[in-house]
């Protein structure tokens, strides 16, 4: 596989896990990072180098929105919630994945359940 | 702990963005190794692990569209603006018979020192570096916005003052003299009295990183 088309795959499933955490609760930065790492099992995990980049290009989009607020601890974050072209993007984001996940599952018998 | 947010600035010098974004993306990135360190079963790798040139890069492109805006905002609609006021400027001086500003000619040296549009200019150089300051602008930008009218008629003589002036077969061309002349009386003339206008508008400087910082802090 190339290393354009891993970074490919990277960064689509990085953008239907960030939409997908945002369509829970509005998080900041370090928040998403920490919950994909968690909830993945830290199969899935974003450095700062890698979260950034993808969170500004999806602001740019259009699909999150970043605002800056103080947390549970009094400190400023700067806050991402989906917008909703962001909400419209999430369900043909997912279809295509689950697409993905059944060609290859035909393809190789490997299932993403 | 610490100060993210200088080692950040020090480490993303080439972080080439408009000021305040460029600070909100240090302070957010400061923040995400603030909490990282605070929590070290989740420190995601040292800050000396993180390839900053890369990361820079790949942030400018990430806001590519909001730079563009900032470019067209500060320096392509001032410019256009004060642009289109000068040419107002000279359609008037035509239509009234003012004597519009054009090359020296034999026999016409007068038309590139016309005094009334001279006197126009301070006000022009204001104008170009007035929107451009209200755009942030920077002060190259400022500058640029301002000296507008004076680079398109540089442009002008080169374009075809130039070639005329170095055709010594071409008997409807422009001696070199006047060529000078034209060269003094609409870019060199022009550029100090626009620049006269525009010095109060350079002096302001755009909000320093530091007024910006205390704003997210």
């Amino acid at each position: 596989m190339t290393k354009r088309i891993r970074s490919k795959i990277a960064r689509g499933s990085g953008e239907l896990a960030i939409l997908s955490l945002l369509a829970e609760q509005p998080l900041y930065g370090f928040e998403i990072s920490k919950q994909i790492g968690e909830r993945t099992g830290g199969a899935l995990q974003f450095t700062l180098a890698s979260l950034y980049p993808l969170l500004y290009e999806m602001e740019k989009r259009g699909w999150v929105e970043g605002h800056w607020q103080a947390n549970e601890a009094g400190r400023d974050r700067r806050y991402y919630r989906l917008t909703t072209a962001g909400r419209r993007q999430l369900a043909p984001l997912r279809q295509e994945w689950r697409s993905f996940f059944q060609a290859l599952d035909s393809l190789a018998g490997v299932s993403h359940a | 702990m610490p100060d993210w947010k200088k080692e950040i600035r020090g480490r993303m010098q080439r972080l080439n963005l408009a000021p305040e974004t460029r600070e909100e993306v240090i302070a957010e990135l400061a923040s995400h190794l603030e909490d990282a360190e605070s929590e070290p079963s989740n420190r995601q790798g040292s800050i000396s692990a993180i390839k900053w040139r890369k990361l820079a890069t790949a942030i400018e492109r990430s806001k590519k569209g909001t730079v563009m805006n900032r470019r067209i905002k500060s320096l392509w609609l001032p410019s256009l603006a004060n642009l289109a006021a000068m040419i107002a400027l000279v359609i008037l001086f035509d239509r009234f018979n003012l004597q519009e500003p054009g090359l020296a000619t034999p026999g016409h040296v007068g038309r590139a020192f016309r005094i009334p549009f001279l006197f126009m200019l301070p006000a022009l150089g204001a104008l170009g570096a007035f929107l451009a300051q209200r755009a942030q602008a920077s002060r190259a930008e400022r500058l640029i916005a301002g000296l507008v009218p004076s680079l398109l008629w540089l442009a002008v003589l080169v374009l075809v003052g130039l070639p005329l002036a170095l055709d010594p077969q071409d008997f409807s061309g422009i001696p070199m003299r006047h060529f000078a002349l034209s060269t003094i009386g609409l870019v060199i003339l022009p550029a100090l009295l626009l620049l006269a206008g525009i010095l109060p508008f350079l002096r302001n400087s755009r909000p320093r990183p530091q007024e910006s910082e205390e704003s997210y802090a």
